[in-house]
């Protein structure tokens, strides 16, 4: 670790400094949002980019294999062509709160998806991708409202998981460094994405196209996943 | 180590997975009528053979299923892989006859499943 | 030796242009003189050719050692670096017991021998010699046995005498290193990479070169191909080769160049120098060590890397090393293996001899002799084999030459002048007998008659070639004795027929580890087995629109054989005996004078015929370990630790099998071999662990409000991988409180005025569907039949096998939605439990678990005056008969959604607010700004530890341990008789669960409420304590659990597990402590409140 950086446990939370100057000011009480990766690019390196993408709306979709009504009235909602096969991930366009969001459904088992807020329109943003009410409410009306006797779950985890998406000519190798799946430009594609580890913490990991992946972690462990990526970059810029 | 291929995910390390001992062991339709004896096998007996044995892994740092393995322990080498509910994997003939091993084991009880839920119909 | 004249010679002609480029000098320093070197130097070509011969003492006896070999087989010539200290600049110990023959010279290279006192010239250890014949193999377990209390004194000089470098003690960095860490902060690192290569090939000499030029082109480049070379440069034993040898049309060195960079333009084939492949594992798996180039001088760079390759065919080209002989004193200073020699001359430009003997049973050590005479040496050659008369053209070309050639016969002694070699002994071999006893090698004798003595500096010794077959055999592959090459080889039959029957070991061997004895067939093995190779794969590409199997690109018919017939490592050859000692012919007429038959063996003269370079075993050793009646291989090299050194016995196995062979009078193919095992050769223990130490050595998971944990001066705990705050300690006017100052003030502040908690770390599972009732009932011990909608309970989950192992509050959200929580520790375990019951057995139940541990972060807030404070926050009402206890409700704080719980466990009117973690830092600050007005005092694990203590709520783990039924709790109540199943009901109606003497959790006071008993502490029925050894000796009748100082009941409480406690309640046991044996009565686990008013209210 360079002197200059906090350790795993300091980093990451970047946003209480400005929040007890805020009430110690006296403000009116208000709940402020924190951000689970530090603020900026994280990668010491000039050829990888690593930045937190957050916070993101996230859900999970438990409907069973046989279901095939429920997972057309899915596709309908989604907005995508079909249901995303084994370890792969399909664009969704849902129209919601007046705004046409754009997002991802990812496949996590053969009952389980999460849908996703898309990454890069919210890298960097101040704006605050929030529309889990919306999207949960719209889904307990078009898949559980008429049919009562329809097998469903939606769970609204958009803080437990964040993003950070590793980009640029050496995103590949960084990741390669401490995660067991077959990066390998020709094994892993955009449009493909899969469950793993890096390091030793669990993540999802998709990838957007030949230099740009998100890896998706436990908020708890976003402290040692960012170390870890930002320690993996050190000697990709030679 | 090893090379575990998940029956939904493909072939992945092995530490993305947790192996949770013998396979084929149901749980008994009506618990209240074995006797202790019934009972204390069914919860601590294992056959731990030595040799080609059914095993049920999880895929924990993954989609997170269950399913069964047949590996042979001696040799550290999977035979084949099948979902909960699907036939057991056979032991290859290839495997059979470079070996020579004489028996293959059978999993203890053909149960478990849905097979032993009295409530439900079982439809696949 | 001192050289008389300069050992950098000019380069020979033509051909092998040598690795070392005189333009650039490099300056080093080794045992504190200043020498130079040229760029493409190792170590120890640097310092024989500035004329240095003694690298090291030997390890036992402490003999003058020289160089050996070249690379990794290295046994003698072992250094330690020399560093610069990051904070004071001295110069530290840095890296041991390197093989000088494979460190790469670099300017500020600084190194020293080891294993001596006070100098390599001069070394006291040298005294060890004289005791030579009490320090035989396993003389320790024959010693240092009486008195057991000297044990003190001896251990001192043992550690110091084993080893033979030193353990670095601080962390020392080459100069610029030292300097950009003092500058930057970052220390030296590792790392690891992952590879998943259709084809590896370890070895890049020719068979491996080839292979990847056949693999790389093969289906129109779809094949990913990994080329792994030890060596800083590709061609192997082609680096060091004959001027004849043509590759490609081209010189050998200009061929290898041409080649090389060929395939670096090929996308798909990945060649990775300065990498040793280590370790072969199961299903293919491979790691490989690469020393990452330019990591001395910038580091950005890792020290090195570990490679992890998973490959769907592997094939091994790791080529073959030479043999030693055994005879006597053959580890002086000037022996050195035959090839070595040769390396040094083409690649090195380093002549280490003017007088030179060559001594051989293979046509291949002649061509160490052709290539000293052309240096300009005066060599000899002494020739194992009968008639090396009418032989190839290699013996043609030395006798041409003029050089002598003493036929069938041996070296037996090798002569020193102050310890270094200064000639050697010959004999010839008695024909006759040998022809009429056999062709048991070990059988023949030498002609005492013809003993002749030659004059030499240099001796190369050439034992025949023993095929690298390590790899092979970490695999798992079999090996199997070759009487041709008297070694034990490949077995590869036996391996492509496990081949067949199994996926797993899909390897292929090329190359002279194969048994090629010349290039044009090393190059031929090379592209069969790639071509078999791709041909296998082609079966299982995916198909991608290319053409598969042999296409364009494939087997090229213009292959550029090699024009002549050098031949590597030429066959046939004739075995070396066992060893060589002189067969007295005439002297040993009876037979009895050593108590040996006249088989040319000799104990007494078999002094100092060493095996195991590098750890001083010799052959006398062997044959004492098989008369002491050890008779397995493994036995035997245990007990005179031959081949157990770092070099692991590269050079020096085969003859160990040899001797042993001959005293067991066994052949040596029915002795076998050791085990090989990873790794190949010494690893850095940072490779093996990368980025894993230090801050990443395990993750850390952080609670969303843990910096304001840090802020508050929080002291951590770990629980499982979290990160917990554990008592937050003040100033005070002697400096902080200690714990227990702490935890008094935090309880108190809770049982009297408002305390706030961080409980984010419990897991959380959102349970929906049809089934979920049925889910919960069959996970729970309770009935959940009856929870309304907006209503909590809790409950505890049993093994089947009827044992506690979690606990929690589940809610009931909906009509079939209910939101479980379980223990911090517990959280993976219970839905890896449920998900188990739900997959595999209960498929078609309607009923999904979902985790949402991390997605609320959790404030509780807790104590008489909780209520007032959150009512200001909250923005419905939340006073009693809004809110009662067990209950939720969803709110709103601040406008954010949130959703408060009336749960207790520290047993004071307690709200768990769940609010989304992306708030829950914010969330806290709020309270703690708004309870200042209410007294709020945060409060840690250790202060929840004691109330829930002191209201006698059990926490599975600290209070279970797996043996302990609800019924052993004294929590028959939670168990509802009238269900009809659930997890671990059967259990607990067996007699086991249900017999009398079971331990049962109790409460404990102590008699002087002042000594907090220390957990875990053992409880006796009678003060009476037997001392150990003596019967009946005294039963434990059970143990403390929990136990802490109470300041609200001002006494010390504890929770144990005590036999038949629960019958036993106001009984006086005792505690075993470390001040005696403390009285202790049995009480009530409910110290506090036993009606729960104060959580209710």
């Amino acid at each position: 670790m360079t002197a200059e950086s906090k350790t795993i446990e300091e980093s990451g939370r970047v946003s209480s400094d400005s929040l007890s100057t805020d009430l110690a000011a006296g403000l009116s009480a208000e709940l402020r949002m924190q951000h689970f990766f530090p603020r900026g690019e994280g990668s010491l390196s000039p050829l990888v980019s690593i930045r937190g993408v957050e916070p993101l709306s996230k859900i999970i979709i438990r409907i069973a294999e046989e279901d095939d009504a429920g997972r057309r009235e899915l596709v309908k909602f989604f907005g995508c062509n079909k249901l995303p096969l084994n370890n792969k991930y399909v664009a969704s366009t849902v129209s919601v709160a007046g705004v046409s969001l754009a997002g991802i459904l990812l496949w996590l088992g053969p009952n389980e998806y999460m849908y996703r807020v898309s990454t890069e329109d919210y890298v960097d943003s101040e704006v605050s991708a929030d529309f889990s009410n919306e999207l949960l409410a719209g889904l307990e009306k078009v898949l559980v409202g008429g049919h009562v006797s329809r097998h469903v779950s939606f769970v609204d985890v958009s803080d437990y998981y964040a993003v950070v998406r590793v980009s640029g000519a050496r995103a590949r190798r960084v990741l390669q460094k401490n995660c067991p799946l077959d990066l390998h430009a020709r094994a892993f594609v955009a449009g493909d994405c899969g469950q793993s580890v890096y390091g030793k913490s669990s993540i999802l990991l998709s990838c957007a196209s030949a230099n740009t992946f998100a890896v998706q972690v436990r908020i708890s462990m976003s402290g040692y996943l960012w170390e870890l990526l930002k320690f993996s970059t050190i000697s990709e810029s030679c | 180590m090893l090379r575990v291929t998940c029956p939904w995910c493909g072939a992945r390390e092995q530490v993305e997975f947790s192996c949770h001992g013998e396979a084929g062991i149901a749980r008994p339709a009506d618990c209240s009528s074995l006797d202790d004896r019934g009972w204390g096998e069914y919860v601590f007996f294992k056959e731990n053979a030595k040799g080609i044995t059914l095993e049920r892994w999880e895929h924990i740092h993954g989609c997170r299923r269950w399913f069964i393995a047949l590996r042979d322990n001696v040799t550290d080498c999977f035979l084949g892989f099948s979902k909960p509910g699907e036939d057991f994997p056979q032991v290859p003939s290839s495997y059979r006859q470079a070996l020579s091993c004489a028996s293959i084991p059978m999993p203890r009880s053909a149960g478990g499943y849905g097979k032993n839920d009295k409530k439900v119909v079982l439809k696949r | 030796m001192a050289s008389e004249q300069p050992r950098r010679i000019l380069p020979l002609r033509l051909s092998t242009r040598a690795r070392i480029d005189r333009g650039k000098r490099i300056y080093f320093e080794f045992d504190g003189r200043s020498y130079f070197g040229y760029a493409g130097d190792t170590l120890a070509s640097a310092l024989l050719a500035s004329g240095e011969s003694i690298f090291g003492r030997s390890f036992k006896y402490h003999r003058k050692r020289g160089v050996f070999a070249t690379g990794e087989e290295e046994p003698n010539a072992l250094v330690q670096l020399l560093e610069e200290n990051v904070d004071d600049g001295r110069l530290v110990l840095s890296e041991p017991n390197l093989t000088s023959t494979q460190v790469l010279l670099r300017s500020g290279l600084r190194a020293r021998s080891q294993n001596r006192f006070p100098s390599l010239k001069f070394d006291l250890g040298a005294v060890a010699g004289f005791f030579s014949p009490l320090l035989v193999a396993g003389f320790y377990y024959k010693t240092f046995m009486y008195p057991s209390r000297a044990w003190r004194f001896y251990e001192y000089f043992i550690r110091r005498a084993a080893g033979l470098g030193r353990a670095p003690r601080s962390l020392g960095l080459p100069p610029r290193i030292a300097d950009s860490v003092r500058r930057v902060g970052r220390k030296p690192f590792y790392e690891w990479m992952q590879a998943y290569p259709d084809v590896l090939i370890v070895g890049g000499g020719l068979a491996g070169l080839e292979a990847a030029e056949v693999l790389s082109s093969v289906s129109d480049g779809s094949l990913r191909v990994m080329l792994v070379e030890q060596d800083s440069d590709f061609g192997g034993s082609l680096l060091h080769s004959d001027p004849d040898v043509k590759v490609d049309g081209l010189t050998a060195s200009a061929g290898i160049v041409a080649r090389v960079s060929r395939l670096r333009t090929r996308e798909n084939l990945h060649l990775l120098s300065h990498s040793c492949v280590s370790g072969y594992y199961d299903g293919n798996f491979l790691t490989a060590f690469e020393h990452v180039m330019g990591s001395y001088e910038d580091n950005r760079l890792p020290r090195q890397r570990m490679w992890r390759i998973r490959a769907k065919h592997v094939l091994l080209a790791t080529g073959a090393s030479e043999r030693h002989a055994v005879f006597r004193n053959n580890d002086l200073p000037g022996i050195m293996l035959a090839d070595s020699i040769r390396a040094y001359i083409r690649r090195y430009e380093v002549l280490l001899g003017r007088t030179a003997v060559i001594f051989t049973n293979n046509d291949n050590g002649y061509r160490s002799a052709l290539a000293l005479h052309e240096a300009g040496a005066r060599v000899e050659i002494v020739d194992w084999r009968k008639d090396s008369g009418v032989r190839s053209e290699i013996v043609m070309c030395a006798r041409k030459a003029g050089i002598v050639i003493y036929s069938n016969s041996g070296v037996f002694e090798a002569l020193s002048s102050n310890g270094e070699l200064s000639g050697v002994r010959i004999a010839e071999r008695m024909s006759a007998r040998a022809e009429a006893e056999g062709e048991d090698s070990f059988r023949i004798e030498l002609d005492s008659s013809k003993v002749r003595t030659l004059t030499c500096s240099l001796l190369g010794v050439s034992g025949g070639f023993v095929p690298r077959v390590h790899l092979f055999s970490q695999a798992g592959g079999k090996l199997v004795f070759d009487s041709a090459s008297n070694c034990y080889v490949a077995d590869v039959q036996a391996a492509s027929k496990s081949r067949l029957s199994s996926n797993t070991f899909a390897c292929r061997l090329a190359g002279s580890l194969s048994g090629a004895h010349d290039y044009a067939s090393a190059l031929e093995q090379g592209r069969a087995a790639a071509l078999d190779i791709a041909n296998h794969l082609s079966k299982h590409l995916r198909p991608s629109g290319r053409p598969s199997g042999i296409g364009r690109g494939g087997a090229r018919a213009d292959t550029n054989i090699i024009s002549s017939c050098e031949e590597m490592a030429s066959a046939p050859s004739e075995p070396l005996p066992a060893s060589l000692v002189l067969g007295a012919s005439s002297s040993m007429v009876d037979g009895k004078a050593n108590g040996i038959s006249n088989t040319g063996l000799s104990a007494g003269r078999g002094k100092f015929c060493f095996l195991d370079l590098q750890n001083d075993s010799t052959e006398a050793d062997v044959r004492l370990a098989i008369r002491e009646g050890y008779r397995s291989l493994e036995h035997v090299k245990r007990y005179t630790t031959t081949g157990m050194a770092t070099d692991q016995g590269k050079t020096s196995n085969m003859n160990a099998i040899s001797v042993a062979s001959a005293a067991l009078e066994t052949p040596m193919a029915e002795l076998g071999t050791t085990t090989y095992r990873p790794p190949y050769s010494p690893q850095s223990f940072g490779a093996f662990v990368g980025a894993h130490c230090g801050e990443l050595f395990h993750p850390v998971r952080t609670t969303p409000m843990h910096a304001a944990h840090i802020s508050a001066g929080a002291y951590f705990e770990d629980v499982g991988d979290w990160k917990r705050p554990w008592f937050y300690p003040q100033g005070k006017r002697h400096g902080l409180e200690t714990l227990s100052e702490a935890c008094a003030r935090e309880s108190y502040g809770v049982r009297n005025s408002v305390g706030l908690f961080d409980g984010s770390t419990l897991g959380k599972i959102d349970i929906r569907g049809p089934d979920a009732l049925w889910l919960l009932n069959m996970l729970y011990t309770n009935s959940f039949d009856n929870l309304k909608i907006g209503q909590c309970r809790y409950a505890i989950m049993l093994t089947e096998a009827g044992m506690i192992f979690d606990d929690g509050v589940t809610a009931r959200v909906g009509k079939d939605h209910y939101y479980m929580t379980t223990t911090t520790g517990g959280a993976a375990r219970v839905l890896s439990w449920i998900e188990e019951w739900l997959q595999t057995e209960w498929p078609t139940r309607k009923v999904y678990a979902t985790s949402v541990s991390e997605q609320w972060a959790v404030c509780v807030v807790g104590g008489p005056r909780a209520r007032a404070l959150l009512a200001e926050l909250c923005e419905d009402d939340i006073s009693a008969s809004a809110l009662p206890f067990m209950r939720f409700m969803d709110t709103k704080i601040c406008n954010i959604s949130a959703r408060i719980f009336r749960v207790s466990f520290s047993g004071e009117s307690a709200f768990e607010i769940n609010i989304p973690a992306r708030y829950g830092e914010s969330l806290w600050h709020l309270l703690c700004e708004r309870g200042v007005d209410f007294d709020l005092v945060k409060y840690g694990t250790e202060a929840v530890h004691l109330l829930r203590a002191e209201k006698g709520f059990l926490i599975p783990g600290q209070d279970t341990d797996g043996t302990v039924t609800p019924y052993d709790a004294n929590m028959g109540w939670i168990v509802d008789k009238g269900k009809e199943d659930f997890f671990g009901k059967r259990s607990l109606a067996c007699a086991g669960l249900t017999s009398a003497g079971r331990k049962q959790l109790v409460g404990l006071l102590t008699t002087d409420s002042s000594f907090t008993l220390p957990e875990g502490t053992q409880l006796l029925e009678s003060p009476k304590v037997s001392k150990f050894r003596r019967k009946p000796y005294t039963k434990s009748i059970g143990w403390v659990s929990s136990s802490y100082y109470s300041p609200n009941l001002e006494k010390s409480i504890a929770l144990a597990l005590v036999e038949d406690g629960l019958r036993r309640k106001g009984d006086t046991i005792y505690a075993l402590t470390d001040r005696g044996c403390e009285a202790v009565k049995i009480v009530s686990s409910v110290f506090f409140d036993a009606k729960g008013e104060r959580m209710r209210a």
